[in-house]
């Protein structure tokens, strides 16, 4: 089955790529995509720490208690998230 | 489920043109209104969805009238590269995450698009609901670049837009 071409908005009207426009839209799209996968264990991992309130907890009671919540905590999202090699 | 945040631009600004939606398009452009009528430019989009894959949306300065213009992709906090005419500068922290799933909504806020000054502030603020998961971001920039701005792009990084409003209003 044919692909149908792709299309833009401009200014409310539906205007059709030209073949030329589509292509270098999808070497674009390509290139991104691995820009991204490079750099989404940074993002990853921001989601996944704690807040820093609840972090500044984890030190309060590691510090009384002598645990290690703490960095147990972030050593896990760096392991679930490693950075590429 | 759309994303229900709810979006006003400052009062007293007034809708250029119409609404745009998206429908498996590759990009909303914005090429006509943008004067040196209004000092200050608000594009609002809602339940903004991606076709597929995991790609951010990105908002371009186009400064000419041809298709060799600056992008700028914009992203939140230290691995931003805001300053630069090509730096990356995303509406959300990293991609939205996965199509069917992702529904993000947002303001963006451009300031003297057309001056021939270097500087033309961006600042955004959106709302992205991934899932069960919700984020918020706010993250400001500039486009260093001293050609006045002709028109605007919305576009996802590496997919084509699914659906999605968007609108522009101007504030004198």
């Amino acid at each position: 089955m044919e692909t149908e071409r792709l299309h833009k908005m401009v200014d409310g009207e539906k205007v059709w790529l030209t073949e030329e426009e589509e292509n270098a839209l999808r070497a674009k799209w390509e290139k991104r995509a691995t820009q991204e996968a490079a750099i989404q264990y940074q993002h990853d991992r921001r989601n996944a720490y704690a807040s820093i309130g609840d972090q500044m907890d984890m030190h309060f009671w590691d510090t009384l208690n002598g645990t290690r919540t703490w960095q147990d905590h972030i050593l896990s999202v760096k392991n679930k998230f490693p950075k590429p090699a | 489920m759309a994303n229900s945040a709810i979006l006003v631009p400052p009062q007293g600004s007034i809708q250029i043109g119409a609404t745009q939606t998206a429908s498996t398009s590759s990009s909303i452009v914005f090429s006509s209104g943008i004067t040196s009528s209004y000092s200050r430019y608000y594009f609002i989009f809602t339940d903004v969805a991606q076709t597929t894959s995991t790609p951010a949306l990105v908002f371009l300065l186009n400064a000419d009238t041809g298709s060799n213009y600056y992008y700028n992709i914009l992203q939140f906090a230290s691995t931003s590269n805001a300053a630069q005419n090509n730096g990356e500068f995303l509406l959300q922290y990293g991609n939205m995450g996965s199509a069917g799933t992702a529904h993000l909504s947002g303001i963006v806020e451009l300031i003297l698009p057309t001056s021939s000054d270097a500087y033309k502030m961006v600042s955004s603020k959106t709302f992205l609901r991934n899932g069960t998961t919700y984020q918020t971001v706010e993250n400001s920039g500039f486009y260093n670049n001293a050609s006045a701005i002709t028109s605007i792009t919305f576009e996802m990084t590496s997919s084509t837009i699914a659906n999605g409003t968007f609108s522009m209003f101007g504030l004198i």
